[in-house]
């Protein structure tokens, strides 16, 4: 028993592939290096979790994607390049929430508790980012899926056109096309809200 | 706030800070996932008892071959349909010549008789 737990040992603690350049995170964390893993999931895990909560509107449903981005990276981590990460990061986790909304039709109401609201805000202040926060959720919620993503990496992660369309496996106009449709029916529905409002 | 800005509105709310326990429990949940998958035997629990079976047969089975190698070797097999033997033959003297053709009952000389076309011929063949 003690051989064979030797044995495992040893097979794991041997690189089945080349060494990657060391120096960086994802070097460590592909030599087996927990802490550097963790680090690594430091580093990204707002850009996941964060993602994953606009696209599926729910805390918990974005939790569950995050872990499953991260545990499919770490079984990923020889074949992931240091530079596009967090591309590979983005297309995981949009393709993740895709497969999800999937297998949960129809949806569940969106949940609105996962944002901290600040403690030295006034509560005139904290109503108005409840709102904000309640906008922007119910502007995401009417888009289709392919818009949503478009729009989620374009307009507000920040992410040039080129990139969006590499992370959503379409052509630039298809996304240029989406992102417009995005917008109309956004900037519609805030006038819409707040005109009901007032 | 004015309706006017909605991309500041919305970039603003995807700006929010999210509550530090929310990245944590992701990575604790992350943690300990990789830790069952850094560690086969923890992992699945079952592969130990799989590994122990298989090696349980193989020993099994190289005693039985070991065993049956090493003892004496097998018997030819047996034959079972019994051949019966020939009633024994009686032993009786030669007789003389004479006396044997003597003693041999008298028979009629088979008589084969052909007529021809010519009915003053007539063939006697005559067999003993």
């Amino acid at each position: 028993m003690e051989t064979m737990k030797a044995l495992a040992i040893t097979a794991m603690s041997i690189p089945a592939d080349p060494p990657r350049p060391a120096g960086t995170v994802l070097a460590a964390a592909c030599a087996g290096d927990l802490a550097a893993f963790d680090t690594l999931m430091r580093q990204y895990e707002r850009l996941v979790l964060v993602t994953a909560l606009r696209l599926t509107g729910s805390l918990p449903d974005a939790q569950d994607i995050s872990q499953e981005v991260f545990l499919k990276l770490y079984r990923n981590l020889r074949k992931v390049e240091d530079s596009g990460l967090a591309s590979w990061l983005y297309r995981v986790t949009v393709n993740a929430c895709h497969d999800q909304r999937r297998r949960r039709r129809p949806e569940s109401p969106v949940e609105f508790a996962a944002l901290v609201p600040s403690t030295d805000l006034d509560p005139q202040q904290t109503l108005t980012q409840a709102e904000r926060r309640r906008v922007l959720e119910l502007s995401l919620r009417m888009l289709p899926d392919k818009e949503r993503a478009a729009f989620v990496l374009r307009d507000l992660e920040g992410l040039p056109t080129e990139e969006v369309a590499r992370i959503l496996g379409s052509s630039e106009v298809t996304v240029r096309s989406q992102i417009s449709k995005a917008r109309v029916k956004i900037k519609d529905f805030v006038e819409r809200y707040f005109r009901r409002r007032t | 706030m004015n309706p006017e800005n909605w991309e500041d509105i919305l970039r603003e709310a995807h700006n929010e800070p999210i509550d530090p326990a929310h990245y944590t429990a992701v990575r604790a949940r992350v943690v300990s996932r990789v830790g069952l998958l850094a560690c086969p035997n923890r992992a699945k629990p079952g592969r130990f008892f799989r590994h122990l079976a298989w090696i349980s047969a193989a020993v099994a089975l190289l005693l039985t071959l070991a065993l049956h190698r090493s003892g004496t070797p097998p018997q030819p097999p047996r034959i079972t349909l019994a051949i019966p033997a020939a009633p024994p033959a009686p032993i009786t003297r030669p007789r003389p010549a004479h006396l044997a053709r003597a003693l041999r009952p008298h028979r009629e000389p088979l008589t084969i008789k052909l007529q021809t076309s010519d009915p003053n011929i007539v063939i006697y063949w005559i067999a003993d």
